[in-house]
């Protein structure tokens, strides 16, 4: 961890950023708009200690692929620094290069595609052999990929060696991919979504082949999944990516029990499960993981944290702050067509659908209740008077037209969250990026209304 | 109250010079206004089970035999209160049987489609991207509802159609956006309010939430819940994921290369389990509750289904496998009561916990060994 470093890494992140520039999108075509580059990892810092199996769990497109393909040196940062055993892997002569391609291996998600249909499993797995220039003559690399066929528990060898991979199961392949890793015997693994292409009922052997090789081959892992619950298995750290920033990283038993970020507590209670099918809390987050060409400002996650900070001289509850909020982000973003508010009652409606908020019923206010969900009382929400009557007087200027006065309008409701880029911070034995822990230990309260 | 019966149900597909016994007897029963799901891993046949409910098969698909009854007719058989007429039920002509339920297996293909939509609406898997991209989401769920009930009129359909988007949770103005403008859970909620439309009373759900990232997952479950409750329909919904389907389903039934292997209700599947293969699908998954964990995999792969032999699908990566395996595939045997008598006895009753092996009668001694690692290893090295 950054200041923190470890004698033992063996990988060491800083401050790394990856921009894919200028691709337009369809909708950017469409629309004539600029090209924005797609932040896909940024301001990454991670360490990864000699023996560990690290995970980096997400939502997709939250640049874990990315940060993964920067790690084995397929992209090259557009900002910041990776070391891999103390030497910047950015500015490596022919020979570290050379070095570095035998000692660091990736293993990829789709079985069926990271083979060459035409190659046998021998020369498939031979092939990073003779492209290392290890084991020289053909009987060397005959035994060598015996070996590790074996390991990978595809024996007898011989059986396998000539056959093409569309004769192998799903399983199989993917242990002739893993084979194709570890021949040139590597130090350091990145595994993106390894099993996830694979049936239930084989995946647990493919996982528990990776933890076996782990001790035969003295391995560093980087396991990449979107499946908390293979994370949980495999990893004994783990770092949880939003839009392109780790969030929270620690070890993975910790963040499991007790996770301290917003976004770390929606995810995996999000996750259902055989155990706790009844009892199980859902998620509490709003919307959906926005674009990366144009993230969020502050922290990322603020327009859907449960946890959103009011400034300090508020007065209402912390849940009808974050319902006040995200009308403001709702109008910034022009979210309502005026159209639809026509008439006397335009504005009340508009108001009382606009501080409903999208969430799983248990943490619906009364009011919304009572109703479809869709709308909520203002005046059964713990809001200020002063907050209720400028929400009030935003509504009007909206459906008059004039965003940019109702906006300013709203100008009291503020948040440090959505002001500052919250940096990672020492917290039991972890480090979490969330202005909730920026005086040390949080003081979280509920944010269910129901517990107002 | 019984609103699905499938009985002796085989699906093929013909290829070349074989057929793919896609589905191969499966008896289950769907009761009004509950959740039953069908779980197993790719290929076992979940989705040409639910698709040849409505005769939605791909063109090589036939129903080898069976029976699916379903409480619910054509419009021109009923009388005035929706129930079959008395000469409709005692002409041998028409597939409705004396209790009123509807063969639909016998229907041809113009008659079912008076059944698709209004009584039984499919979600295809990866439906949502099935929407059309250039057509307001709201005129999708218009043409939807004028389609099936043409005496409807644009207006109604319309108000229909904002009041099922609200119902979903995504706002009733949002209908005038385009399918391209929603998010994946959107156009997920917009999916299943379109599959509402002519309020069916059976929705079939194929892996509603397999391309959704787990918070949206989550609100999907909750979604496909709250339907549930406010329009009493029933929901078979198909799933690889035992987590999702721990969650959500009333009963299910557990497949495994074209035959259900076991069924009943969800503690009977996740607390009583009494099939090898589910026991050995239990020891592979992982949770997220669990901290100290050992995942044990089945050895082999999964079977291919054309023209399989007679014995058990199972047996070649079944650790408990006899000689009797080999002859044919096992009956469905009735749980409880062979576990009150000691002796082998079919079921007689499909909702009833049900497992299709032989040694059933052998449950302690079989759930006992399934949970040590070592019972899995052992086939691992016999079978290749
Ligand atoms: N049109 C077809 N022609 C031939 N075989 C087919 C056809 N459609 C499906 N199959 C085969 O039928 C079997 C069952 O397929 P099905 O799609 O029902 O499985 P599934 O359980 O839904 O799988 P998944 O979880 O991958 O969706 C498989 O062996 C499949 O390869
Ligand atoms: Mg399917």
């Amino acid at each position: 961890m950054e200041g923190n470093r470890n004698a033992e890494s063996l990988v060491e992140i800083e401050n790394v950023h990856k921009w894919f520039d200028m691709t337009q999108g369809v909708v950017d075509t469409l629309l004539g708009r600029d090209p924005q580059p797609v932040r896909a990892v940024e301001g990454v810092n991670l360490s990864i200690e000699k023996g560990d199996i690290v995970g980096i769990a997400g939502e997709s497109g939250c640049g874990k692929t990315t940060l993964g393909k920067l790690l084995v040196k397929l992209y090259e940062p557009t900002e910041g620094e990776i070391r891999f055993d103390g030497q910047d892997i950015s500015d490596m002569s022919r020979e570290q290069q050379r070095e570095f391609r035998q000692r660091v291996q990736m293993i990829f998600q789709d079985p069926f595609e990271s083979l060459n249909p035409r190659m046998t499993v021998f020369d498939a797995i031979a092939e990073p052999l003779q492209i290392n220039g290890m084991a020289d003559s053909y009987e060397d690399r005959r035994e060598r990929v015996k070996t590790v066929l074996n390991d990978v528990g595809l024996g007898p060898a011989e059986v396998y060696l000539d056959a093409f991979p569309s004769e192998l199961s799903g399983g199989e392949r993917q242990r002739v991919a893993i084979a194709r890793a570890l021949v040139v015997d590597p130090d350091f693994v990145v595994a993106d979504e390894p099993v996830s292409m694979l049936d239930v009922s084989i995946r647990a052997g493919v996982l528990n082949l990776m933890k076996d090789l782990q001790d035969k081959y003295d391995l560093t892992y980087v396991f990449i999944s979107h499946d908390l619950s293979l994370i949980r298995y495999m990893c004994d750290r783990t770092a949880i990516m939003y839009l392109g920033n780790v969030i929270e990283q620690g070890p993975t038993d910790k963040l499991i029990e007790d996770p301290k970020h917003p976004y770390t507590e929606a995810l995996f209670d999000a996750v259902p499960d055989v155990e706790i099918a009844d009892e199980r809390r859902r998620a509490n987050a709003t919307g959906e993981v926005p674009s990366p060409r144009n993230p969020p400002s502050g922290c990322r996650y603020h327009p859907r944290c449960a946890h959103i900070i009011p400034p300090d001289d508020w007065q209402g509850s912390r849940d009808a702050f974050r319902r006040a909020y995200q009308y403001k982000i709702r109008l910034r973003e022009a979210d309502f067509e005026r159209e639809e508010f026509d008439g006397d009652d335009g504005a009340e409606r508009m108001l009382s659908i606009g501080l409903a908020l999208d969430v799983p019923e248990e943490y619906r206010h009364s009011s919304e209740l009572r109703g479809t969900g869709m709308g909520v009382d203002p005046s059964e929400l713990d809001l200020p008077s002063e907050t209720e009557s400028s929400l009030r007087t935003a509504t009007e200027k909206y459906l008059d037209g004039d965003r940019e006065s109702a906006v300013a309008e709203l100008d009291a409701l503020r948040t440090v969250c959505a002001d500052e880029v919250p940096q990672p911070r020492p917290i039991d034995e972890r480090q979490v990026a969330c202005h909730l822990y920026d005086d040390g230990e949080a003081m979280r309260t509920p944010a269910a209304p129901n517990a107002e | 109250m019984t609103l699905l019966e499938v009985n002796d149900l085989s699906i093929r597909y013909a290829v070349e010079d074989a057929d793919v016994h896609a589905v191969d007897n499966a008896n289950f029963t769907v009761d009004s206004g509950e959740t039953y799901g069908l779980v197993g891993e790719s290929g076992c046949g979940k989705t040409t089970l639910a698709k040849s409910i409505l005769h939605l098969l791909d063109s090589n698909g036939y129903i080898e035999s069976g029976e699916m009854w379903f409480d619910g007719t054509l419009p021109q058989w009923e009388d005035g209160n929706g129930n079959p007429r008395k000469e409709i039920i005692d002409d041998d002509r028409y597939p409705v049987r004396a209790d009123g339920m509807t063969n639909l297996a016998e229907l041809s293909d113009s008659q079912i489609r008076d059944i698709r939509w209004r009584e039984v609406a499919l979600i295809p898997q990866s439906a949502m991207n099935a929407l059309n991209p250039v057509y307001k989401v709201g005129d999708q769920i218009v043409e939807a509802i004028l389609r099936h009930e043409p005496q409807t009129t644009k207006r109604e359909a319309d108000e229909r159609a904002r009041d099922l988007l609200e119902r979903v949770g995504i706002d009733p103005e949002r209908a005038d956006d385009y399918a391209h403008e929603f998010s994946g859970g959107m156009k997920q909620r917009a999916v299943i309010a379109m599959a509402m439309a002519c309020n069916p009373s059976l929705l079939i759900a194929d892996e509603p939430t397999t391309a959704l990232d787990v918070i949206i997952q989550d609100r999907i479950l909750e979604e496909l819940e709250q339907i549930q409750e406010e329009f009493g329909v029933s929901i078979l919904v198909i799933s690889h994921d035992i987590s999702v389907m721990a969650e959500i389903c009333d009963r299910m039934a557990v497949m495994y290369g074209g035959k259900i292997m076991e069924r009943g209700t969800r503690d009977d599947i996740f607390r009583e389990t009494a099939n090898p293969y589910t026991l050995g699908l239990k020891n592979s998954f992982p949770t997220i509750t669990q901290k100290q964990q050992q995942l044990v995999s089945i050895p082999g792969s999964p079977p291919h289904l054309r023209d399989p032999d007679p014995g058990c699908r199972f047996r070649k990566r079944c650790p408990f496998a006899v000689e009797d395996c080999e002859r044919s595939h096992p009956p469905m045997y009735d749980v409880a009561s062979v576990e009150e008598t000691g002796r082998l006895q079919e079921a007689m009753d499909d909702r009833r916990h049900g497992s299709a092996c032989y040694r059933t009668d052998e449950l302690d001694e079989i759930r006992t060994k399934a949970m040590k690692e070592e019972t899995w290893k052992e086939t691992a090295t016999q079978s290749h």
